[in-house]
């Protein structure tokens, strides 16, 4: 139990708990605020979908069993939406069933009741630090499509054929440029880009495809 | 009886008949590839065949026909219990038979009459193979008409072919033709319907179940009781001549339903040539003209015909309530089975139920006792806040063990207590209990109470959970509505009762109960919601009706409406 309690000192972020059990829900609160963690409380599946401003890093700490809406399709619906938010799950009554189903819906981890302390803060912290994972890495792909999305339609289309790895001299012919322009709009281009040599175009060509797989709106 | 002596068949007819005849059996076996028992059985079937054709009972009858001919159905019963491979032993045996007749001689008329009369057995006893099933252990009254039918057929043609035999005979007068005719066919039939089922019935082995069933000593005094009876009852109809001597024959039926009734079939067709020769003797005995041989005849051809019926009958009758027995058996034993998995299902589902529902307090009470630990290793600065936290972990173990209370009560027969409970209370007390979720998911609640209603007579603390438990499903099932949500409790005497009755109705403005499952709302473990146990509504209706009250869905109101009937406080 005292294992966890360092590290969770260094840990920082909120817990959103939906729980609709008053008690258990307030508790958790209360020791999860001692822990130096921010948290908010709903009573109900609903409330939590109708709240919108949250801050990050954070992560959700839901009941199985909630009036209403459950919590697995609450769970469910946050991994479908693409929140990114983690989710853990607390149930009275684990079984194989549940968790494979918890699971393949991509819950971080889930949670027996009554709830032990040290695997709380344990799950929280996982749950937290990949968030934070997570933002960072949305932070790099918002920054390298923000760096793409400044070139203009021109050195787009340069950009992609580059990378598509076609030769230089290909390239200009389709262009109707010399060598020696292609060349100068091929270095303006990769200053706008912050990139040094043309490995580089390729890493964030393959870095931007991977972040935003599924929209080509860049080019 | 002074004409006993007459009547008496010579016993020399017999001895010369037989004699010889038994030699001759050895020769004329059938072909080398009959099996022992074939052989053995063709054998007797011949010595049978030979005695019964030339047993000459009344050496007055015109041309030596007989009333009865029992051999006819003898081969009959021959070729439908052995197959067509007897027929040649058949043959062989008619033309034996022949041969030993009185006066008698030998032709190719007689020749081909008896290849005919063979071949009329032969497919009398294959169509009863082919189309009844008297040679198996069940047969039913449809194969009785099959066997009359084909007796019928047989009893035709095997007059026709016998009459061609004694065409031959110098004696006949060509006049004498039809009526020589009309006794074989009548003595064949006769022959056929008494002695064929017997036969048949006896070599499937119908016996052995029948008297399994009764027991060995109970037939054998069956047995011995019904000769006696069917004895007495001939010498009373016979042999007293108390009446002109058909009067009284219908007695003779009595003995015979009872048989049919009680040993079915196999009795019935055993107790018809028993009275045949009973019949035969008294008509031997008392002498006849030919016209009264013929009514005897046919006495004893209706006799056979309806024990024959009636055993049938008495058979499938037996085989039906046999078998709705063993469905029955099926059945119990299945519904018991049924009820147990339903037991160990619902024993089961309660008891996660309860994992559940005391995890809960369990699961904030050691949350709450970890943060104590938490704020007291903080010491002063956190005092105030420690004191609310223990003041919480009381507050939930009080919750904890209410809620075990409630468990014992609830689960506890026989110990629920009678008390006034006030309507009005009873509904503020659920309003209370439900307030947060009502107000979370803006629920209008509404409660409307008959002025003057008397209080109701139950224990407050289940009749509580059980409306406690209405009011819940419908705030679910109005947690999804978009569109107006309310739920109102109306209270009230019911109708015509002299108010000894009061209704409380449970409204809700939700989406309704689905129709398929209306009826089995009540079930155990039925439930729509994707968490529910399925536990509420069933333990609710058992414990309304343990107080002497009803609970059940009115599906033709507007609203979702739940009717929970209680007596009145007295």
């Amino acid at each position: 139990m005292h294992s966890s309690k360092d590290s969770v000192a260094t840990l920082a972020g909120s817990v959103l708990l939906v729980e609709d059990d008053a008690a258990v829900r307030s508790s958790l609160s209360l020791l999860l605020c001692l822990h130096g963690l921010r948290t908010e409380e709903f009573a109900s599946a609903e409330e939590f979908l109708a709240a919108t401003v949250r801050e990050r890093p954070a992560c959700a700490l839901v009941d199985v069993r909630l009036p209403g809406m459950s919590g697995l399709a609450l769970q469910a619906r946050i991994f479908r939406e693409n929140r990114g938010l983690p989710v853990l799950l607390m149930t009275a009554l684990a079984d194989a069933e549940f968790a494979r189903t918890a699971l393949l819906q991509g819950a971080i981890d889930f949670l027996e009741k009554p709830i032990d302390e040290g695997e709380l803060l344990e799950a929280v912290e996982v749950a937290l630090r990949c968030d934070q994972d997570q933002l960072a890495r949305n932070r790099e792909r918002d920054a390298l499509v923000a760096r793409v999305g400044s070139l203009t339609r021109h050195e787009k289309d340069l950009f992609e054929r580059i990378t598509d790895g076609r030769q230089s001299r290909e390239i200009a012919e389709e262009f109707g440029l010399s060598l020696a322009a292609l060349e100068a709009q091929r270095l303006r281009m990769m200053e706008k880009l912050q990139v040094r040599r043309v490995a580089d175009l390729f890493r964030l060509r393959f870095r931007i495809g991977e972040c935003v797989s599924g929209q080509r709106a860049v080019f | 009886m002074s004409s006993n002596s007459e009547s008496i068949p010579p016993a020399e007819t017999l001895g010369s008949g037989t004699a010889p005849s038994v030699g001759a059996t050895e020769r004329a076996a059938p072909p080398r590839r009959f099996g022992n028992a074939r052989l053995a059985l063709g054998a007797m079937f011949w010595i049978a065949y030979v005695l019964t054709d030339s047993v000459n009972l009344f050496p007055h009858a015109r041309f030596g026909v007989q009333p009865w001919s029992p051999h006819a159905a003898l081969a009959v019963a021959l070729i439908t219990y052995g197959g067509p491979a007897y027929a040649p032993v058949v043959l062989l045996a008619v033309l034996t038979g022949w041969t030993l007749a009185p006066g008698s001689h030998l032709g190719v008329a007689s020749i081909l009459a008896a290849i005919g009369l063979t071949a009329t057995y032969c497919g009398a006893g294959l169509g009863l193979r082919r189309w009844s099933h008297w040679g198996g252990a069940e047969v039913r009254p449809r194969d009785v008409h099959v066997l009359l039918l084909i007796a019928l057929a047989a009893a035709i043609v095997g007059a026709a072919f016998d009459a061609l035999r004694l065409i031959a005979a110098p004696e006949l007068e060509a006049a004498a033709l039809p009526v020589l005719f009309l006794r074989l066919f009548i003595a064949n039939l006769l022959g056929l319907v008494a002695l064929t089922p017997v036969l048949l019935q006896w070599a499937a082995g119908c016996w052995r179940p029948q008297v399994a069933r009764v027991g060995a000593s109970v037939a054998v005094r069956d047995t011995v009781i019904f000769i006696t009876v069917v004895g007495a009852l001939l010498v009373l109809v016979f042999g007293l001549r108390l009446l002109d001597e058909f009067r009284m024959s219908y007695l003779l039926f009595l003995p015979m339903i009872v048989v049919a009734m009680r040993y079915g079939l196999l009795g019935a067709a055993t107790a018809i040539p028993l009275v045949q020769l009973g019949l035969l003797g008294a008509l031997t005995t008392i002498g006849t003209r030919p016209a009264t041989a013929f009514e005897f005849q046919l006495l004893m051809l209706t006799l056979a015909i309806s024990t024959l019926y009636l055993g049938a009958l008495s058979d499938e009758r037996q085989r039906s309530s046999d078998r709705i027995a063993e469905h029955e058996r099926n059945l119990r034993e299945r519904s018991h089975a049924l009820a147990e998995a339903q037991r160990i299902a619902s024993t089961a589902e309660l008891a996660a139920a309860l994992a559940h529902d005391l995890s809960q307090p369990l699961s904030a009470l050691g949350t709450y006792a970890r943060a104590s630990q938490v704020l007291a290793e903080r010491g002063e600065a956190e005092h105030e806040k420690l004191v609310q936290t223990l003041e919480q972990i009381l507050q939930e173990s009080t919750r904890a063990g209410q809620y075990l209370r409630r468990m014992r009560e609830f689960f506890r027969t026989g110990s629920m207590r009678e008390e006034r409970v006030d309507v009005a209370r009873l509904f503020d007390s659920i309003h209370a209990h439900l307030r947060d979720r009502l107000v979370r998911a803006d629920i209008q609640w509404r409660t409307t109470i008959e002025p003057g209603l008397p209080p109701v007579c139950a224990d407050a603390v289940q009749i509580g959970a059980v409306l406690g438990n209405l009011v819940a499903n419908a705030c679910d099932a109005l947690a999804d509505r978009l569109t107006w949500r309310q739920i109102h409790l109306k209270a009230f005497c019911v109708p015509g009762s002299n108010c000894s009755t009061v209704r409380i109705l449970v409204e809700d403005t939700g989406p309704g109960v689905p129709a398929e499952l209306r009826n089995r709302l009540f079930t155990p473990l039925v439930t729509s919601k994707p968490n529910g146990m399925g536990l509420g509504l069933a333990l609710s209706r058992s414990i309304t009706e343990r107080q002497g009250g009803r609970l059940w869905f009115d599906a033709d109101r507007e609203m979702t409406t739940f009717c929970l009937d209680l007596r009145a406080h007295a």
